[in-house]
């Protein structure tokens, strides 16, 4: 009897497609929002990352892997992170600078150290950041899938708002749903909870680095609160720096990079404690980028600088502990 | 006591912004081709040349300071003879660390030597000169630039050494290895310093 | 036909050799040592920006080496003098600059002084041994022509990406990648071009022991 030829499935995709099934219900959000140019926008990123992918394969002379589709979710992590005004070429370049040159220059799936999406989203926003800090206003109506946005209306983002000092005005029920002007998947901060839960219940990512991240920053905005003029000691102004929590907690990509960016396998430390020092300083600094720089999803330009230290951090905590091993061994035997 | 706490926190000011704000290397890309060709060589002489270039310019950028105020100001053709003041500058602080590791008669001396040249003449020591002669610093702001220039190439010497792990790997491209994907890196970690100042270090 | 295999086979043997020698392609002292990248990243974000600094390097490059050369004969502390020897040329070179672009040459900000001090203008003292007066002159030329073509393609480039225009002259609308006039993207656009022109030195060398293995 003849054998079947036994397809050979790249090592990470099972990981990416889950992941890629749960961008499938947070996508539903945005759906709802801002009509079909979300999904129109996600199509555009992904074949572009499916082009990059085979070019890069092509140009730097290794096997074009189709099962491998990192390049997949990278891409519709980017596009979330994005408004739904973004015009599709900005798109079309930010995925081929996450793919290309984040991802296929540094060696491809395993071998890159930062976090392609991470890349992607700083290079636009620095770039173009007329588009990506504008956000549109949800419920207005379809947003056009071709053509300009002369017609659409904006509001300020909720960092932004923050940043002059002022209260958003979004109710609590709106930012746990995501009914305010933000990004396209950073705003569903239930729908993200829930994925995260489930992709912890698959044992994709670890409950470390998000609850560390998350701890962290949520000191930082408990002690450091941009609502109101909270100048007591940290358990004075509790009304105060509770709105400020749930406010920097709920927007600006926080829940989002915690679930999906902080834990990429290539770019997170192994060790539990490296993980935890990793978790904590990623959170300290993405809110001193929301405080102090003007981009509201501060945690991808952290996300950079922790990417490049993540290696060192695992190094530094096994020499650590194999010399505390040493010396309790010393002390056993 | 106003004017010493304000000289400290000018001090720590600056110091801090040479160090991050305007890195000498990701704001503005001076000393990279030695960073290049020294972390590609990953040889245990890279905190001395460091600790040597930190020296040579704390050491003359007071010197700096003095020649722009009484040589370089009252000229009408500073612009042209500035490099020319600035040299003779970094060339007298390492005629300075010379005799004083001379005095010392340290086993590393011979080292130190051979490595004092590149630790000199290279462009981070020249440029924070340049920057803090044009930009007319006072004494106290041109030791604070210097003192965080020094210690901001350090520390992305520190940076880029520590990415050579995985940017000597096999993964990566023949055509990117060495010198471009070392610059890629430099790159991104240059985006991300970008992200706090948001906006390009005056030059 | 005959003449081009004997050249085609004598170039695949001393390919290594050979290319050392051609500072302008094969062993471009950009790409290949990476010298000279602090004015390619910053400063060169146009075409004008790049066309001023090679007017610059043009007037420094072989004059300082030919200058120290001869200085060096004499006088043993080599970086110092190459240095001198760059900051007294430097000043003639400042001198022109001001003559044929006035007002742009600010644009160039600190990397004009600059070029005293980086490694493509002096980095021959690190080799102990003292130059002939005519390698100099030669060396000097070649590998002015070598960076002159990379900061002029570098600027073109960034200035395409980032305005969609070429010396100021409108080409497209929008902009492709406005990151590249950053020093961010310059990294970014000069560690590309760098690949790419490897991969296109491996071509041609691949190319050139196929074509030798035909004669052979």
């Amino acid at each position: 009897m003849p054998e079947r030829a036994v397809r050979v499935v790249h090592e990470g995709h099972a990981l990416n497609r889950d992941y890629l099934a749960m961008m499938v219900p947070l996508m539903a959000w945005p759906v709802f929002l801002y009509g079909w140019r979300p999904v129109a926008l996600c199509a555009a990123a992904l074949v572009t990352a499916r082009i990059c992918d085979w070019l890069g394969a092509k140009l730097l002379s290794h096997r074009y892997d189709p099962t491998e589709n990192s390049s997949l979710l990278y891409a519709v992590l980017l596009v979330m992170l994005m408004p739904a005004t973004v015009p599709y070429y900005v798109v079309v370049v930010s995925t081929a600078v996450a793919v290309l040159i984040a991802k296929e220059a540094f060696g491809g799936y395993g071998a890159h150290p930062f976090h392609p999406t991470a890349v992607g989203y700083v290079a636009a926003v620095i770039s173009w950041p007329q588009y990506l800090l504008r956000y549109p206003t949800p419920f207005q109506g379809a947003l056009p899938l071709w053509g300009g946005m002369d017609n659409v209306l904006y509001s300020d983002g909720i960092s932004q708002v923050m940043s002059t000092g002022g209260t958003p005005a979004v109710e609590r029920l709106d930012l746990l749903l995501g009914n305010y002007a933000g990004a396209m998947g950073t705003g569903p901060a239930l729908i993200i909870l829930a994925c995260g839960l489930l992709l912890l219940l698959r044992r994709r990512i670890n409950v470390v680095v998000p609850a560390s991240f998350l701890l962290a920053a949520g000191l930082m905005v408990w002690c450091f609160p941009r609502i109101g003029n909270a100048s007591g000691w940290l358990w004075q102004d509790v009304s105060l720096r509770l709105s400020a929590l749930q406010f920097e907690m709920l927007s600006g990509g926080m829940l989002f990079g915690a679930v999906f960016l902080c834990c990429e396998p290539s770019t997170c430390p192994k060790n539990l404690l490296a993980q935890l020092i990793y978790g904590l300083l990623l959170g300290v600094l993405s809110m001193m980028y929301r405080y102090f720089g003007s981009y509201e999803v501060g945690v991808c330009f952290a996300l950079l600088i922790m990417n490049a230290a993540s290696s060192y951090i695992d190094r530094a905590v096994i020499r650590l502990a194999n010399r505390k091993g040493v010396i309790r061994r010393g002390n056993v035997g | 006591m106003n004017i010493v706490v304000q000289t400290i926190s000018t001090f720590f000011l600056y110091a801090v912004g040479a160090v991050f704000a305007q890195n000498a290397v990701f704001s503005r890309s001076l000393g990279v081709s030695r960073l290049v060709k020294m972390v590609g060589e990953a040889s245990s002489d890279n905190l001395l040349f460091c600790g040597l270039l930190c020296l040579v310019q704390v050491i003359s950028a007071p010197l700096a300071w003095m020649a722009n105020r009484w040589i370089l100001t009252p000229l009408s053709f500073r612009a042209a003879v500035r490099p020319l003041v600035l040299v003779l500058c970094s060339a007298a602080a390492l005629g300075i660390v010379i005799v004083v590791c001379s005095a010392l008669r340290r086993p590393s001396t011979s080292r130190v030597a051979q490595l004092l040249p590149m630790a000199t003449f290279n462009c981070a020591v020249i440029g924070c000169l340049l920057v803090t002669t044009i930009q007319n610093f006072t004494l106290v702001q041109t030791l604070g630039f210097a003192v965080g220039s020094g210690a901001g190439y350090t520390l992305a010497v520190l940076a880029v050494t520590e990415g050579q792990r995985k940017l000597q790997a096999r993964a990566v491209p023949a055509v990117f290895r060495g010198l471009p994907v070392t610059l890629l890196y430099i790159g991104i970690l240059a985006l991300a310093i970008y992200g706090f100042t948001g906006h390009t270090a005056a030059f | 036909m005959a003449m081009w295999a004997k050249r085609i086979v004598h170039l695949n043997e001393n390919f290594v050799a050979i290319s050392r020698r051609d500072r302008v392609f094969l062993n471009n002292p950009v790409v290949m040592n990476g010298v000279g990248l602090a004015p390619l990243v910053i400063a060169a974000t146009t075409g004008l920006n790049a066309l001023m600094l090679s007017v610059a390097v043009l007037l420094m490059i072989t004059p300082t080496r030919v200058l120290s050369a001869l200085v060096c004969r004499w006088v043993r502390f080599r970086a110092l003098v190459y240095c001198l020897s760059a900051a007294v040329v430097y000043i003639g070179a400042y001198y022109c600059m001001q003559a044929w672009f006035s007002v742009e040459v600010t644009y160039l900000g600190m990397y004009l002084p600059l070029l005293v001090v980086e490694p493509i203008v002096i980095r021959r003292y690190e080799q102990p041994a003292p130059e002939k007066i005519s390698s100099a002159l030669k060396k000097g030329l070649l590998n002015t022509a070598g960076y002159v073509l990379v900061i002029l393609l570098v600027g073109m480039l960034r200035e395409l990406l980032a305005q969609g225009a070429l010396f100021g002259q409108p080409l497209f609308d929008g902009s492709i990648l406005p990151l590249s006039q950053l020093a961010a993207g310059g990294f970014i656009v000069v560690g590309v071009l760098c690949a790419v022109w490897r991969g296109a030195v491996n071509l041609v060398k691949k190319r050139v022991n196929m074509e030798a293995k035909k004669y052979q």
